[in-house]
């Protein structure tokens, strides 16, 4: 199989969202968000409930539209949603009336490109070690099976932007480390960028180059962090540790009301 | 480590099926039950003028049949659990021929011609078979044809309010107000619109099967996950793979509730229309049969409509979890 790498990069310009919640009011889901992420970079967005991370990447993603700014791709604004930007949602959100095989050939399908692509299929059954389990339903496998479906459901397209929307926020720690490595190895092996909503800081600091923290209430980046650290990351390690420590705090007091300057 | 255990030693996991706990006393019960029912037919004398040949034939077969299932689960494990479970059932099926032979053949209790003798209704079966078979085929094609029809329009109809507003906008109202109407109200204007019974007939059950397949497909697809649709736009869908490959299948378990529903309403609109208008096919027969007076054939056309109906229903049972696989499993 040949990979051309196709990794693009994300323009985010001034972006507004704002919906009207259940009793008529509204929500600033997003207030001026801007970010440019460079092809091939992987990206965490991280925040408390309601901080808008999951608005951004739909809107990245073209589920939804921002009422001001725009999001680019490269150097075209996106509008709707192509396959060049996929997207892996927090629960599998596998089709449950097709079998394995052909929730990972959907894509392939809906491109009209799965004559000439069939034999990526059992390449990517193989990649994820689900051999065995091509004819089964999506509610015969287990979670972690699932998710790993729904990965290279959205991957077998080749998509220039992988956006993974807490991915495995659902699953166990042991199949989510277990994941987290094929998604970096995924990742190196291609190119892909890489946008991730997580809430799990580990997470973010062991997977990616750059951590956008974003604050609710309106939905903002407040911070966007660097992670100098080498690859292979080790979660125990000391700067590892220190920096989970500053990020920690900093959503700590993100997520607090702000103290008022000065006291009459 | 342990040895596997064996087959025959491990404690058996409760049979959801055949639940009712395994004996050797009834199946040999449900045997004796119809030997009987035989003996009371031939050792009592008959009072009511009636042959008794088929029914005697009828209860000789069903003893040959059930000493053949008997043998045969000495053998076969699944079948004996199946005999053993259902074995209750037909053994007091039994003794309700046995009552119904008294009541009727042998003291004359019941009133003629109103409840005749099972005997009597096998006479009649047997005597008149080739009218009935005629009778069931055109009432078969009927409902094959009416039904077919009815199912598409409804899907397609279902598929076009389902997924388009302004579809939607202008069908589904007609579709609620119609869909309360029976379709055999209908029956005295039909008769005028089309030039044969038939295609009256046919338009009725289309009628019928129609409302409630359109209105449960278009339920269906209003009720799918969005997450779905928007997982296969992320993958590059457009508009015909998001209907046929997500709105469809998705509404295929509410697709076959309308359906399943349309089936007992066509079975209705179909055995009222024969009665109405029709010079074929079961309803007819029952109804010509009534005229002469002669109930033992009425009875005889409701159990061959309850065995046509039964085999349709299966049928379409069948067609179900052939399409609906991926649900096994998945719901209780």
């Amino acid at each position: 199989m040949t990979l051309d790498n196709n990794a693009g990069s994300i323009t985010i310009n001034h972006i507004n969202r704002t919906y009207l919640d259940a009793s008529g009011n509204d929500t600033e889901a997003l207030r001026d968000v801007s970010l440019k992420i460079d092809a091939g970079e992987f990206v965490a967005l991280i925040g408390p409930s309601g901080c808008g991370k999951t608005t951004l990447l739909r809107l990245i993603a073209g589920l939804d539209s921002p009422q001001f700014g725009e999001v680019l791709l490269d150097d075209e604004v996106i509008k709707g949603t192509n396959y060049q930007r996929g997207y892996v949602f927090q629960q599998a959100n596998l089709f449950p009336w097709q079998t394995i095989e052909n929730n990972i050939s959907a894509g392939l399908k809906a491109r009209k490109v799965f004559k000439e692509q069939k034999s990526e299929v059992a390449h990517y059954i193989k990649l994820i070690g689900l051999e065995g389990f091509e004819k089964s339903y999506p509610h015969q496998i287990s979670g972690g099976m699932a998710q790993r479906v729904s990965l290279v459901r959205a991957l077998i397209n080749n998509p220039k932007v992988l956006l993974l929307d807490e991915p495995l926020g659902a699953l166990d720690s042991f199949t989510r480390f277990d994941l987290q490595d094929k998604l970096l190895e995924l990742w190196t092996d291609r190119g892909t960028t890489m946008i991730l909503v997580t809430h799990d800081v580990d997470e973010a600091i062991y997977l990616s180059d750059r951590i956008v923290i974003m604050t609710p209430r309106p939905g903002k980046i407040e911070e966007v962090i660097q992670v100098k650290l080498e690859r292979p990351r080790s979660r125990s390690d000391e700067s590892f540790l220190r920096l989970r420590t500053e990020i920690l705090e900093k959503l700590h007091l993100s997520s607090k009301p702000k103290e008022p300057d000065y006291y009459l | 480590m342990l040895p596997l255990v064996s087959r025959a030693n491990r404690v058996k996991d409760p049979d959801e099926i055949n639940w009712k706990s395994e004996s050797t006393v009834w199946p040999i019960l449900q045997i004796i039950s119809y030997i009987a029912a035989l003996s009371v037919s031939f050792l009592l004398p008959t009072t009511q003028n009636v042959n008794l040949l088929p029914y005697r034939i009828f209860l000789l077969a069903v003893i040959i049949f059930f000493i053949g299932l008997f043998i045969i689960s000495l053998f076969n494990q699944k079948i004996k659990a199946k005999n053993s479970h259902n074995a209750q059932f037909y053994f007091v099926i039994g003794l309700v021929f046995i009552l119904w032979d008294l009541f009727t053949t042998k003291f004359d209790i019941l009133p003629l011609p109103f409840f005749p003798s099972f005997a009597q209704i096998l006479q009649v079966m047997t005597e008149d078979y080739i009218t009935l078979l005629i009778s069931m085929a055109f009432s078969l094609r009927l409902l094959v044809v009416g039904f077919s029809i009815g199912v598409v329009v409804g899907v397609v109809t279902g598929v076009l309010i389902g997924w388009y507003k302004e579809w939607n906008y202008w069908l589904f109202p007609i579709i609620k107000v119609m869909g309360v109407i029976p379709a055999v109200a209908w029956i005295p204007i039909t008769m005028f619109i089309f030039p044969s019974s038939f295609y009256a007939q046919v338009f009725l059950i289309v009628l019928s099967v129609w409302f409630p397949v359109a209105y449960m497909t278009c339920t269906g697809i209003q009720n799918i996950q969005k997450s779905y649709f928007e997982a296969a736009r992320t993958l590059g869908a457009n508009e015909s793979f998001l209907i046929f490959k997500i709105a469809i299948p998705g509404a295929m378990p509410s697709i076959f509730t309308g359906i399943y529903t349309a089936t007992g309403i066509s079975f209705a609109t179909l055995v009222v229309s024969e009665m109405i208008g029709a010079k074929a096919g079961l309803g007819w027969y029952i109804n010509w049969a009534k005229g002469w007076s002669n109930y033992a054939k009425v009875y005889a056309s409701i159990i061959v409509m309850a065995i046509l109906f039964s085999i349709v229903m299966a049928i379409i049972f069948k067609i179900r979890d052939r399409v609906l696989i991926w649900q096994k499993g998945l719901l209780k």
